[in-house]
């Protein structure tokens, strides 16, 4: 899978992710994730808010789920990628980056996988989805909220 | 206008947007000062180029040398008439050197244009701002479109987003043609999350836009970073290799005029911002989402002194004044003592690089030019801002508080201006200033006059403030009026400005001539004054012959007093729903005030200069039959007025005690009709007392024309009569004042004592 295709998927399905956990976000989608495969580091930083001109002032920050979306998708994808080529035994990139989109093509099926995620892996993939969220400092509930986004989409 | 507004059921908020606001002009004159500033440094660049400066000292010798020649006495006549004839002769060098300080001026301005125009490219550029697509957010896309057409915007933004910014946030930049508001993230989902926030801070950034904010702020940065590349710092490179006196004396003007200016335009950054809070809030409500916004802010920490620094007023001052829009038209005192101080930053400077692209023999009209401009920037601070203090006053029934407060602000921050502006600097080093006691006194007798005088020129801006808005309110929009009435102010403004720049120059002319040359002057003038009352005589005589002596004493009455024409119209309740932001339950209520009584004024202008005429033409007639010759000559050339003067007085002083309100004004005009009476009196008494010599007055031959003649009488009359009134009807005035509210007080504690004093009920 090229990077570009990668990006895709990882911003497909994290758009997603976000319309089910945080749909206010939405508008700000497409220029986050445009940010964000520039430089992850940069999106997940936490920015203080600053005195502009002609701006409203010093006021609060919030918290947007996005970033963390995009980069535990990320993570899910790099690892069900990995799994995927485990079961095709193959190192055929287009064909285990064609399975993974089908895996999470739940709307518009055109054919039936031929690979389906085992319970193990499923459950694996969660794992995944926790341990990034853990890195990234996520709250618990919060983790557990994207983990079954995920998971449902998969499922 | 939205059908929902809110209408507050208690008090109702003033509108601050009926009259204009002082920042914009507070932005004008700093750009105004940084100019100034460029236009000195570009002199010291261009002199400081060795073929200029030869070019320079060449020529000034060359000419001092044939003026000397031609003028070798040293005597004031002789030192005035050397003076012009250098003037003369250099003013093609100066011309030049001006016209390439244009030159330099212009590129600054150039590219602070270009610094302008391309800063939002870099802007969105730097902070990675992406458009808001209307496929990513329909509804939001739609709602910001109606927002912009609520807030009568005529050409809307265009909504940029800023992910990385968490900020509940916006931001308005742009260009002219070009604007645009940045959704922060944070801002962007409280669209579903709280609709009440997203309006609320969406409308106080496109109110930046409908208040014209982003030009005059984005512009003021531009000027100040070319004025850095292109001013100061070739001047940083010309000092280096001077003496650390010169670097200490110059590098410490400039790095104080730089921080003024600074501080000055943070400070007025923070006034917008609470301007576009009022603004928005006239759409969102004083309920909305923004007054919520506006509660939860948070004081940011630190020290108090960091707030000068802050590009938004304190959280609790911003709410407060979000509430209580009435306190934002009082001006404060440091805002008054800015504008004088920025004003005679430039004065000097702009005086001089007019008189030198317009060379002329009267160096007044040079000065009159710089105080035309320089008015238009004080009364658009000061005089706006006194317009707006007396009309929140009216509306709360009360007096403009803080006029004294404002008139020293400004006349302090004046004197301080030209102390340490750049010119000053140059006069400094050309050794041509007082020095020692003679500065001393000088500014004894200078500091009084420029801080009296913008005092009672804010008093008078105030008056006339009064009675205009009581005309202004019952119209649709007080606009026309105050347009008319503060251009009116202005142009009698410029010519006291320019007669403060010309006789302020006096300051440095006279260290060329030593003071018992300047008294021999004039004391030969009127053959040997011997006392100061005959001093303070000549320079009236002096002051009055000139036409804008009369200018400026009729206005100084006419100007507040014409409302009288509009009486039958102020009989009327006032409507004025421009008054207050929202829809007010109740009128406009202006608290009723004495009536002007112009009439009286006249009455007893002609009824006392009738009288007062029959009694100069007897004392005429009397010093004709049984005076000497050489008295009668003294009556006729020189007693006469003075005597006339004191008549007018008189005059004034009982209009003044007759009339409540603004007596001293109607004493004022009751003085010139009076001394239009005595004009005649007083030529026909010249006429009789020439026919007694055996003139034929019907046929006589005088050296200049009798237009010339009518007028020296009419002006050493009127003039001087009102110059001996002036003081003397402030001092009646306020002892009037003092006398009936002390007067009043007693009625009251009168009625008190009666009324605590009752007789047994039975």
């Amino acid at each position: 899978m090229t990077n570009q295709d990668q990006n895709q998927l990882i911003e497909d399905i994290a758009r997603e992710v976000v319309a089910t956990t945080a749909p206010e976000e939405l508008p700000l989608f497409r220029a986050t994730s445009a940010t964000y495969f520039q430089n992850p580091d940069r999106v997940l930083k936490e920015q203080q808010s600053k005195d502009e001109m002609l701006g409203f002032g010093v006021v609060a920050a919030v918290t947007l789920l996005t970033p963390y979306v995009l980069a535990v998708v990320t993570a899910v994808i790099k690892a069900i990628m990995a799994e995927v080529q485990k079961s095709l035994v193959t190192e055929s990139t287009s064909l285990t980056s064609e399975v993974v989109k089908r895996l999470f093509n739940k709307n518009h099926p055109v054919e039936k996988p031929s690979v389906q995620l085992t319970a193990a892996q499923l459950a694996r993939v969660v794992e995944v989805a926790n341990i990034e969220a853990s890195r990234l400092k996520l709250p618990d509930d919060t983790a557990h909220l994207l983990a079954d986004a995920i998971k449902g989409m998969l499922s | 206008m939205t059908t929902d507004r809110r209408i507050l059921s208690g008090f109702p908020r003033l509108n601050p947007f009926a009259f204009p606001s002082d920042t914009d002009f507070r932005f004008v004159l700093l750009i105004v000062v940084v100019i100034g500033a460029s236009l000195f440094i570009y002199s010291m660049l261009y002199n400081s180029i060795p073929f200029n400066w030869q070019r320079l000292q060449a020529i000034e010798a060359q000419c001092t040398a044939a003026a000397m020649e031609r003028y070798p006495a040293n005597t004031v006549p002789e030192e005035a008439a050397r003076y012009e004839a250098i003037y003369a002769c250099t003013a093609p060098f100066y011309r030049e050197r001006a016209l390439v300080i244009l030159g330099g001026v212009v590129l600054l301005l150039g590219v602070a244009l270009i610094i302008y125009l391309m800063y939002p490219a870099f802007k969105i550029r730097r902070d990675k701002l992406v458009p808001l697509l209307r496929d990513d957010a329909p509804d939001m896309s739609d709602d910001l479109a109606a927002l912009c057409r609520e807030i009568d915007l005529v050409s809307p933004p265009q909504f940029l987003l800023q992910p990385l910014n968490h900020a509940i946030s916006g931001q308005a930049f742009g260009r002219r043609g070009r604007y645009y508001v940045v959704l922060n993230a944070g801002l962007v989902v409280q669209y579903r999350k709280n609709h009440a926030t997203f309006r609320g801070v969406v409308l106080h950034e496109l109110a930046h836009l409908r208040n014209a904010d982003v030009d005059k702020t984005y512009f003021s940065i531009a000027v100040g970073f070319a004025f850095l590349l292109l001013a100061l710092l070739p001047l940083i490179i010309m000092l280096i290799g001077k003496s650390l006196i010169d670097i200490l004396d110059i590098g410490g003007r400039v790095l104080i005029q730089a921080a003024f200016i600074y501080l000055a335009i943070l400070a007025i950054w923070r006034a917008r911002e609470i301007y576009a809070d009022v603004r928005a809030s006239h759409y969102d409500g004083p309920e909305g989402g923004l007054r919520h916004m506006l509660e939860k802010l948070t004081c940011p920490e630190g020290p108090r002194w960091r707030y000068l620094f802050r590009l938004h007023p304190d959280p609790g001052d911003r709410l407060t004044l979000f509430l209580q829009t009435d306190r934002l038209f009082p001006l404060g005192f440091w805002e008054a003592f800015t504008a004088g101080f920025a004003t005679a930053l430039i004065a000097d400077i702009v005086d001089t690089w007019i008189g030198a692209c317009f060379p002329t023999s009267n160096s007044f009209l040079s000065s009159l030019v710089t105080g035309a401009l320089l008015a238009a920037l004080i009364v658009g601070v000061v005089g706006v801002g006194t317009w707006r203090a007396t009309f929140a006053a009216m509306v709360r029934g009360k007096s403009p508080a803080g006029l004294l407060r404002l008139g020293i602000g400004t006349g302090l921050g004046f004197l301080l201006g030209q102390r340490l502006s750049l010119s000053d600097y140059a006069f400094i080093k050309s050794g041509s200033v007082l020095t020692g006691n003679d500065l001393l006194i000088f500014f004894a007798l200078w500091l009084p006059i420029v801080v009296l005088s913008f005092y009672a020129f804010i008093r008078w801006i105030a008056s006339g403030a009064s009675t205009w808005l009581e005309v202004a309110v019952r119209g649709r929009s007080p606009r026309p009026v105050y347009r008319l009435v503060l251009f009116a102010f202005g142009l009698w403004l410029a010519v006291w400005l320019a007669t403060l720049i010309y006789n302020g120059s006096w300051y440095h002319a006279a260290a060329f001539l030593p003071p018992e040359e300047v008294l021999t002057y004039f004391s030969s003038m009127a053959g040997a004054p011997t006392s100061a009352l005959s001093f303070v005589l000549l320079l009236m005589e002096y002051l009055s012959q000139s036409p804008f002596t009369l200018l400026v004493l009729v206005s100084l009455w006419i100007l507040p007093l014409s409302t009288w024409f509009w009486r039958n119209k102020m009989s009327h309740p006032a409507q004025a729903s421009w008054a207050f932001l929202e829809p007010s339950p109740r009128p406009l209520i202006v608290a009723p005030q004495p009536p002007l009584r112009l009439g009286l004024a006249l009455a007893i202008g002609t009824i006392g200069g009738l009288l007062a005429s029959v009694l100069l033409l007897g004392v005429g007639m009397l010093v004709i039959f049984v005076s000497s010759p050489s008295d009668k000559e003294v009556w006729f050339l020189e007693w006469q007025f003075p005597v006339a003067a004191w008549m007018q007085v008189m005059i004034a002083i009982f209009a003044t005690c007759q009339i409540k309100r603004l007596g001293s004004l109607h004493g004022l005009c009751a003085a010139f009709i009076g001394g239009c009476f005595l004009t005649v009196a007083a030529f026909v008494s010249f006429l009789l007392y020439l026919s007694s010599l055996g003139f034929d007055v019907l046929h006589l031959s005088l050296p200049y024309s009798l237009t010339t003649l009518l007028w020296n009488f009419f002006s050493n009359t009127v003039n001087e009569g009102a110059l001996l009134s002036l003081p003397v009807v402030l001092l009646v005035s306020l002892f009037m004042r003092w006398l009936r509210s002390s007067t009043k007080s007693d009625a009251i504690e009168d009625q008190s004592n009666t009324a605590n004093v009752q007789p047994p009920s039975r």
